[in-house]
Formats: C-alpha cells, sequence, structure tokens
C-alpha cells in the first residue's frame, strides 16, 4: 500500500480496465498511476476512445477495475461493498455529465435537492441550501421549473447546482460542456472555477474542450490507456 | 416515501397513453372478476330460491331412508310431536305437510304417470309458489273435496281445461289394491318449471291420506326459516332435534347435493380462468414496466452515480408498479360497475333452462357485494406489485457504468 | 424477401420484450384453444351419450306427439318408412318404439311407470341396448311376456329379474289395460331420473297390452355422423314427403339440454374476447413502444428512399411472426394437454347434472375448431392492432424522425 497523505483525494496504482466486447479484449485503461490532492482543477484529457470515461468510472466506484487499486479519501474501493460504494458517492462525490444529468419528472429545485433527501438533510435546511446556490448559479427563480423548459446551459446549471449542494469533496464532470454553445460552456467553466476557489472542493474534467483545457490548473493526457502527459500549469 | 410516490406517479403520467393502455388491460382483467363475480353470486341466489321457493322449501322433515325409495309407508315418525314442536320453534317461519305417491292419471284422450301430491293449501300457500302460478281457476279456495290443480303442460297432454274430471290411480300402502278416485280439474298453474308443469297431480292432504290408506299420517314436511341462510348452516342444532326418532330433516344443501356440487365446480372453473387470465395481464404489466424502464436507463445510471442504493431503486419501480395498480384499478372499477350495473337493471334470460335439477324461473341479475370491490382491486393490486418485482429487481442489480453506456 | 429477413432480425434485437410478447400471445391462444377444446369435448360426449345411447340422433313422430305426447298419435307403416330411412346415406340404423304409461306393482309394492315398446334386435344393433343391462338379460327374440326395469323402478318395487310384475294402464280403445310379466332384466341407462320409472316391454307385447296394432310413436334415427343430423334429418323430410310426420332433430327433441349448452357456449365466448382484448392491448403497447424507439431508425430508411409500404410492413411482419411463434408453441402445449384430457379426462368429485343428463368426468376434445378458432383471432386482433403504429411508423416524416436524439 502506497503511502497516502492526508490531502491525497484520489490515488490510483496500477490500474487497469479491459473489456470484452462480443469476445474481442479491449484495454480501456493500462496501469494508471495518478494521485489528485484536494483542490484540484484538474482536466483529464485525450482523444475519443483513450479510456476517459472510464477511468472516471472507475475511480468513483461507478465500474470495477479489472486488476490495480483505488483509493478515495483513504478508502479502498474494492473493499466496500455495493452499498458503501453508493453511501460514499451519495456523500463524496458529485456528478456531471454531458448531458441528460436531470430527472425530467422533478422540478429544478427537486432535482438539486435530490442528493440531500438520500443524505436525509431536513426540509429547512435544503430549502436555504437550494435557494442560496440557484441564487450563486443565476437560476433564481426557475426552483419549480421542470428541465424540459430549461435550455441546455441552464440544465447543465442545475447538475452543477445539484452536485455543490450535498457538500461533497469532489466533483466528476465527463464532457460537460459537449452539448453547450462555446459562450455558455465558458460562463458555466467560470462558475464552476469560482466554485473551486471558494469551497475548495476538487474538480476533475474529463474533456477535450478547449476551454476547459485553458482553465484547469492541471492537465492529465491519456493515451491508449496510458498517462501520456501530467503538467501543472502555472 | 413521498419522493417515490411522487416520481412513482409522475413517471406513470411521463407516456400517458401508455399507462393508459396497459391500465386498461388489467383493469378489464379485474372488471372481469367483478362481473362474474357477481354473476355467480345471482345465479346461485337465483337457483337456490328457484328451487326452495317454488316447492321444495328450504329444509325437509321426512322418515329416515324414505328418500331413497319413496316408499309411500315410510311415513314420518311421532307426527303430532313433530308438528306441534315445529309450532313453536322460533327459527321456522312455515311448515307444511305433504303426501306423496305415484299415480296414474287419466283423462279422455290420455293417459300420463304423476307425482300425486296431497297438501294443505292453507299452509302451502306461505312456503311454495303454486299458489301465485296458477293462471286458471284457482289453489283450493273452494271446498270441494275432489278438487285437483294440475300444471300446464300436464293439462294440455291429457287435454283437459278447468271444470273437466279426471281419474286418479294408486296403489294403497301396505296392502298394494288399486284405489282408484274421480278428480275435477279446479286450478291449472304455470311454474315455468317442466317437470313440475308436467309430472305433478295436487289434491288436498285428507283425499290423498284416504286414497293411499295413510290414515292421518305424512310423507313429508317442507319448512321455511325466518331467515333463509339457516338453511345452510350444517351444524344448526335444529337438524339434529328433528331427527331423532328415525326421522331425518336436512336442508337444501343435502336435498340437492348437485346444485352445490355445481357451484363448487363453476368456482373452481371460474378461478382456474381467472389465473390464466392474470397470468396474460401479468405478461402485460411486465413488459410495460420493462418498456418505461428501458427508456430511462441512462437517467437510472445517473441516479445510481449520485449515490442511490439500489434497494431504493428497486423501491422505486415497486412504488411505480403500485401507481400502475392504483390506476387500472380505479380503470377497473369504473368498467365493473358499469357493465355489472347495467345487467342488474336488464338481467339475463335463461328462464326455462334446467342446471343441476334446478329451472331457472326469473331473469338472472348479477349481485354486487362489497369483497368485489375491496378483496379483488385488493388482490389485483398486490399481484401488480409483485409482478413487479421483476423488473424492479432488475433494475436494483444494474450496474451504474453499464446503464449509462447502453444509450450512447 | 428482404423485408422478411429484416423482421425476423428485428424481433430478437429487444430479447426480453419479444419474449414477452411471444409468452402473450401463446398464453392467449393456449387458453382459448384448451377452453374450446374441453367445451366442445364435454359437449359433444354429452350430445353422443344422449343421443346415439338413447334417443337417437333424429326423431320421428305423428305430428303434435312431441309437443302434447298422445296414445292416439300413432305412426303407421313403420316397416315401409324405415325402409326408406336406411337408404339415406349416413343413417347409421333406426328403432320404432311405443310409449304410454302406467302403474306397475310387484307384490304389495307399485310405483308409477313409463311403458316403452321397444324392437330388442334393432335397439341393441342401434344403442346397445344389451350392454346396459345390468342384472339378468335382455328379451327373448320372441315376444314372451318379458319386462326390463329401469335400475330406479327396480328398487322402488324391490323387484329382481325372475319376478312377476302387473302393469296397469289404459288401452287405445278405451278399456283398462292390465297384464302380467316376468321380469328379465334391470337396466341402468345413465339417467336416473329414466331410470326410476323406464319400464320396457317387447314391441309386440306392448301393441297387445294398449291394444295398438302395429303402430308405434317414434322412431329413432341414429346416424353415423353428429355433424350430419341437419342434412339427414332434411333429406328424411324430403323422402317421407309425409304432412302427418314430424321429423326432428336433436336440438329439437333434447330442447332443454340444446338451449342449456348453448347459454353455455355464450359464456365461454364472452370469456375468449375478453383474454383475446387483453392480448391484443398488450400487443398494441409493445409495438407502440417499439415504434417510437425506432423512429430515428425508420427516418434514415426513409430518408434513404425506402417506400412507406416498406416500413408499414415491417412493422406488421414482426407482429405477425412473433404470433406465429407464440401460436406454435401455444399449439404444441395445448395438443399435449388436450391430448392427455381427452383420454383421462378430468374426474370430477361429484357426478354432474347437466340439461337433463348426469356425467361423471370432463373430457376436452382434440379437433380443429380448438386451433384454428385461437389461431384465427389471436393472429388476426394482433395484426389488427399493429395497423395503427405501422401507419404511425409509415408515416414519419424523415426531416423530424433524424432530429430526434
Amino acid at each position: 500500500m502506497p503511502e497516502i497523505k492526508q490531502d491525497d483525494l484520489i490515488v490510483t496504482r496500477s490500474l487497469t480496465k479491459v473489456y470484452r466486447d462480443d469476445g474481442v479484449p479491449v484495454e480501456a485503461i493500462r496501469g494508471i498511476d495518478l494521485t489528485i490532492r484536494r483542490g484540484e482543477f484538474t482536466a483529464i484529457v485525450g482523444p475519443s476512445g483513450s479510456g476517459k470515461t472510464t477511468f472516471l468510472n472507475l475511480i468513483s466506484g461507478l465500474d470495477t477495475p479489472t486488476s490495480g487499486q483505488v483509493w478515495l479519501a483513504g478508502n479502498e474501493l474494492s473493499a466496500l461493498s455495493g452499498r458503501e460504494l453508493s453511501d460514499f458517492r451519495r456523500d463524496h462525490i458529485g456528478f456531471i455529465f454531458q448531458a441528460y444529468n436531470l430527472i425530467p419528472v422533478l422540478s429544478v429545485e427537486e432535482n438539486a435537492e435530490y442528493i440531500m433527501l438520500l443524505q436525509g438533510v431536513s426540509p429547512g435546511e435544503r430549502h436555504q441550501r437550494v435557494e442560496e446556490i440557484l441564487g450563486e448559479l443565476g437560476l433564481k427563480g426557475f426552483a419549480h421549473r421542470l428541465p424540459t423548459r430549461l435550455s441546455g446551459g441552464q440544465q447543465q446549471r442545475v447538475a452543477v447546482a445539484r452536485a455543490i449542494v450535498s457538500r461533497p469533496s469532489l466533483i466528476l464532470a465527463d464532457e460537460p460542456t459537449a452539448n453547450l454553445d462555446s459562450k455558455t460552456g465558458a460562463e458555466l467553466l467560470d462558475m464552476m472555477r469560482e466554485l473551486n476557489r471558494k469551497s475548495g472542493i476538487t474538480f476533475l474534467f474529463s474533456t477535450h474542450d478547449q476551454q476547459i483545457m485553458e482553465r484547469a490548473r492541471r492537465l492529465v493526457t491519456l493515451k491508449d490507456g496510458r498517462i501520456d502527459t501530467d503538467e501543472v500549469k502555472g | 416515501m413521498r419522493l417515490y410516490l411522487k416520481l412513482a406517479v409522475r413517471n406513470l403520467l411521463r407516456n400517458k397513453r401508455r399507462s393508459f393502455i396497459a391500465g386498461t388491460a388489467i383493469g378489464i382483467g379485474l372488471a372481469a372478476l367483478i362481473f362474474t363475480d357477481a354473476l355467480m353470486v345471482g345465479m346461485e341466489r337465483n337457483m337456490i330460491a328457484s328451487a326452495t321457493e317454488s316447492f321444495m322449501g328450504e329444509g325437509q322433515i321426512h322418515r329416515a331412508g324414505y328418500r331413497e325409495s319413496y316408499d309411500v309407508e315410510k311415513t314420518i315418525n311421532r307426527r303430532l310431536e313433530v308438528v306441534s314442536g315445529l309450532e313453536h320453534e322460533t327459527i321456522i317461519r312455515h311448515f307444511s305437510p305433504r303426501v306423496f305417491s305415484f299415480a296414474m292419471i287419466t283423462s279422455p284422450s290420455n293417459v300420463s304417470s304423476v307425482s300425486l301430491v296431497g297438501i294443505d293449501p292453507d299452509k302451502e300457500r306461505y312456503l311454495s309458489q303454486v299458489d301465485e302460478a296458477v293462471n286458471s281457476g284457482s289453489f283450493f279456495s273452494g271446498t270441494g273435496e275432489h278438487d285437483l290443480v294440475i300444471g300446464n303442460k300436464l293439462a294440455e297432454i291429457l287435454e283437459v281445461g278447468l271444470g273437466d274430471r279426471l281419474v286418479l290411480t294408486v296403489a294403497q300402502a301396505y296392502s298394494g289394491d288399486l284405489s282408484q278416485e274421480l278428480f275435477r280439474v279446479s286450478g291449472i298453474y304455470h311454474l315455468n318449471v317442466q317437470e313440475m308443469d308436467q309430472a305433478m297431480a295436487l289434491v288436498r292432504l285428507p283425499q290423498a291420506q284416504k286414497m293411499l290408506g295413510l290414515g292421518e299420517e305424512i310423507h313429508e314436511i317442507a319448512l321455511r326459516f325466518t331467515d333463509s341462510r339457516y338453511a345452510e348452516e350444517a351444524n344448526l342444532p335444529f337438524w339434529r332435534s328433528y331427527s331423532q326418532f328415525g326421522n331425518e330433516t336436512v336442508g337444501w344443501p343435502e336435498l340437492m347435493p348437485d346444485l352445490k356440487a355445481a357451484f363448487d365446480l363453476a368456482s373452481f372453473a371460474t378461478f382456474f380462468v381467472g389465473l390464466i387470465l392474470f397470468g396474460v395481464v401479468a405478461l402485460g404489466i411486465i413488459n410495460t414496466l420493462f418498456m418505461s424502464l428501458h427508456e430511462r436507463m441512462f437517467e437510472f445510471g445517473v441516479l445510481r452515480a449520485v449515490g442511490t442504493r439500489s434497494s431504493v431503486m428497486a423501491l422505486l419501480i415497486v412504488f411505480e408498479a403500485g401507481a400502475l395498480a392504483a390506476l387500472s384499478i380505479f380503470l377497473g372499477i369504473i368498467l365493473g360497475s358499469l357493465v355489472t350495473g347495467i345487467m342488474t337493471k336488464i338481467g339475463i334470460n335463461y328462464v326455462g333452462i334446467e342446471f343441476s335439477g334446478v329451472t331457472f324461473r326469473k331473469l338472472l341479475y348479477p349481485v354486487f357485494q362489497v369483497k368485489q370491490f375491496v378483496l379483488y382491486p385488493l388482490v389485483v393490486f398486490v399481484f401488480t406489485v409483485l409482478v413487479g418485482l421483476y423488473p424492479a429487481i432488475f433494475a436494483a442489480r444494474m450496474s451504474p457504468a453499464k446503464a449509462m453506456r447502453r444509450s450512447f | 424477401m428482404l423485408t422478411l429477413k429484416m423482421a425476423w432480425r428485428n424481433i430478437f434485437r429487444q430479447k426480453r420484450r419479444t419474449v414477452l410478447s411471444i409468452l402473450t400471445m401463446f398464453g392467449g391462444f393456449t387458453l382459448s384453444a384448451i377452453s374450446i377444446g374441453w367445451a366442445d369435448g364435454t359437449y359433444n360426449r354429452i350430445i353422443d351419450m344422449f343421443t346415439r345411447n338413447r334417443l337417437g340422433h333424429i326423431q320421428i313422430h305423428a305430428r303434435g306427439y312431441l309437443d302434447r305426447p298422445s296414445i292416439y298419435k300413432w305412426i303407421k307403416d313403420y316397416q315401409k318408412i324405415g325402409e326408406e330411412i336406411q337408404k339415406i346415406q349416413g343413417v347409421e340404423a333406426w328403432v320404432p318404439r311405443l310409449y304410454s304409461a302406467g302403474l306397475a306393482s310387484v307384490g304389495d309394492k307399485s310405483a308409477g311407470a313409463r311403458i316403452i315398446g321397444i324392437d330388442p334386435e334393432r335397439e341393441t344393433a342401434a344403442t346397445r341396448f344389451d350392454k346396459k343391462i345390468i342384472q339378468g338379460r335382455s328379451f327373448s327374440p320372441k315376444p314372451s311376456h318379458q319386462a326390463i326395469l329401469g335400475k330406479g323402478l327396480a328398487r322402488t318395487l324391490k323387484a329382481k329379474t325372475d319376478d312377476q310384475i302387473v302393469i296397469v294402464s289404459q288401452g287405445a280403445d278405451g278399456s283398462i289395460a292390465n297384464d302380467l310379466y316376468t321380469i328379465v332384466g334391470i337396466t341402468e341407462s345413465g339417467d336416473p331420473t329414466q331410470d326410476l320409472s323406464s319400464f320396457f316391454l317387447h314391441l309386440k307385447d306392448a301393441q297387445d297390452l294398449l291394444v295398438l296394432d302395429s303402430v308405434i310413436h317414434e322412431m329413432a334415427v341414429i346416424v353415423s355422423k353428429l355433424g350430419q343430423v341437419s342434412r339427414i334429418t332434411q333429406q328424411i323430410r324430403t323422402t317421407l314427403n309425409d304432412p302427418g310426420l314430424e321429423v326432428s332433430p336433436w336440438q329439437e327433441f333434447g330442447r332443454s339440454f340444446f338451449v342449456a349448452m348453448q347459454a353455455d357456449k355464450e359464456g365461454n365466448w364472452i370469456m375468449l374476447f375478453i383474454v383475446v382484448l387483453i392480448v391484443a392491448i398488450g400487443v398494441l403497447n409493445t409495438v407502440l413502444m417499439t415504434v417510437l424507439e425506432r423512429t430515428r431508425e425508420y427516418g434514415v430508411m426513409r430518408a434513404l428512399g425506402t417506400g412507406r409500404f416498406l416500413v408499414f410492413r415491417l412493422i406488421v411482419y414482426e407482429v405477425a411472426l412473433m404470433a406465429l411463434i407464440g401460436m406454435v408453441i401455444g399449439f404444441g402445449l395445448s395438443l399435449l394437454i388436450n391430448h392427455q384430457l381427452s383420454i383421462h379426462g378430468i374426474a370430477m368429485p361429484h357426478a354432474f347434472r347437466y340439461g337433463g343428463v348426469e356425467f361423471t368426468h370432463y373430457y376436452t376434445e382434440i379437433n380443429a375448431r380448438s386451433f384454428y378458432i385461437p389461431a384465427v383471432t389471436v393472429f388476426f386482433s394482433a395484426l389488427l392492432v399493429s395497423i395503427f403504429p405501422a401507419l404511425r411508423a409509415a408515416h414519419i416524416s424523415p426531416a423530424r424522425a433524424l432530429r430526434t436524439h
């Protein structure tokens, strides 16, 4: 077991994932060693098929590796049961996907407070936090709208709200701006960077969007399932 | 939790057409259950009433063994005691003494074999419905000793009408000697029961007793209770207390075992068919739930990703099944009440049809019962939710990554 | 054909949904097949018992006899009539019968009796009269003042074979008819009510008793195939061409049973209808869903130049294929079940009276009807129901469809 410091949020050792697609083995991730510290605003970059999404799935417990290990906040994921993983995600990780983040039948407010509901937060507290975050993200007055009546950018902001409001340590965003026009995308990213600065929540992106790469303080490039480059920008 | 309910109902409303169609299929199943049950209850009541009210009575007293051979010598033991006992019996509303014998009846045109029945008209009036079925002449309203009341079919066969004379021939008890008497047709009835309209000849009790050389003895006492349900109670002490001294007292279920058997058989057949029917319905439920699941795969992946436990995922589906069940029950009750309600006004015409020894005399009406609107909907609800467990477990077992990979 | 190939492959795309749809149609088919097989088996068996064993498929009487039986409504020259009937194709046998009512006594016991004069040879050949005798034997070929009693009548009179029995009745000339006979046999017909009063005599003995010279009341005709009854009835009518005679098929003289059976059959049709309805609804939902999911795909097909009709056919073929599979499996299973039940039947805990006939077992029957009726109804209702979604799919505008997802 490697030495894990207090500050290390995500640590992977020889992380490997092999898929079997109709009997043909595909090595999506090959032996990745990576450490992400608390408070980082990092982007995992690479062409399609380089394993970015797989990597994010592995470090969040959404998928299990073929070999290798993952530690999240000092917890080795393979040691956790399905329920423990589930609860861990609930309490420590926020997710923002490329699209279809929201539950279509729930309103903006109901979507945003969903995770807090799972956590058992009191109604009053939930309402207060949601109101606050919606205000911060420029969604004041949208509380009762349904996702179908929101623009792509607004939907993504609600996803951010939901992710933030449950007070996670880490937010994983998989191509959050891919379906947005560049202006909306830029606005969204600036909001997220602001949140990262204010609250210290770690942000990890998987993307090939220039705008994210510009704003990230660390860029990890994946190629053919391995880490190609790993730079920390100034 | 209110969240589950919220999600379940809203998800159901997401695809209104599909939910409505699925709900209709299940609802039709429930409606069929309600209607069939109402019909069976109605049929039972109709047939029991037809059997017991037209002539048989709700129970009968005989000498033990009389029913096997209809031996004219097997008269009721301790007749006076039995009769006085009955008069003081609180659960007996009416009773009527009778004498039976096989007889030959001849008219100038024809000859037929009939059942000669000696009755006490004043007592018989309250027990059977023959008096009400008389449409020509009267039911022993005069005082003529040799009055005879026969069914319309018999009258036709013998080619006689009111006032005509007929000869009845019987064999006397104990001696076997033939005894003949002339009677006058004083009433003709139409009960709509073939057997009775064609093969029964009613005379006054003393006349029959005299012809058969029975003195004052009788073969049968037909009974009517204050509450017709007594007749079905096997443990009623009444049966035992009147089955002493060589007599036998039984209720209509024993007098007509065929009927009880027929009802049981009908219930069983209905149950069996209902089972298969609901098997088909179950397939529809599973299909519907899976379809709604399938189009939300990614959404389910997201829910799991953000920390929803798999048990909660299953619960979501179960609640959806429950919501679907609620909708179906609503539709089913409306449809069922409508169809059954209409039939309670129109009725089904089985008049004249014989089934298990009983002929329908009145229109068949279905009967609403509480259990149809409480028990059956509950059963359908539980059934739908149980069937929903299959897709629920499927949803729970799904790995988040796989769910999200599917749609993209 | 390409469409058929595509349709076939398409149904395997969504395995669970296809399996469920096939199961639905299979369930509907099997339920209907067994139900019809059961109903037909039971009814036909009863009808057969009724007709072949006792009453005959067709009966001939003097006009008005059925409605108001009378000793005076007789049939003359029945031998000649018999010869004519025998020539008709499909007629197996005919028997003459004479009826009256009387009082029978053995010792000091008496009971009402239905006097039935029969021709023992003909009766045995046509309705297996001798097989129903449970005690003693059948009549001697020549009339010898012998009587055969129904089981219930014998019990009431406490009579056994070789006992002497007196019958009293009214002759056709108005005189009292009475005579003494020797009981040679006791018979059980299967209908306890009949057995309570049946008193069989040799036809000649009966004619002598009732002063009816060489006439009878009824001719019962047995045919070889139940389905031929209407045709043969018609033929007898035209052959005899006698307004004084009435030719009635079993549906008329067995009216009470026939009517009860019709009523029951109606109930069955209604149940069948409900089953097919539920199956159809299930199929509708599935097809609608599938079409919706594949909107984009159909859009692509149409954009590439696929005709509307082909898209329509594609969906209909898919439903048809699933229906066929469901029916083939259903056919197999219901054949198996029906076969078993037609041989062994389901024994009932209590004998059952229906329309005046008693029976103890339920049998099913394997016949064409129990397969083609469910097949046609399930198949066509599934196809019918798929028309609406198929039309929708065929009319998808490619541009709009391509915008989805």
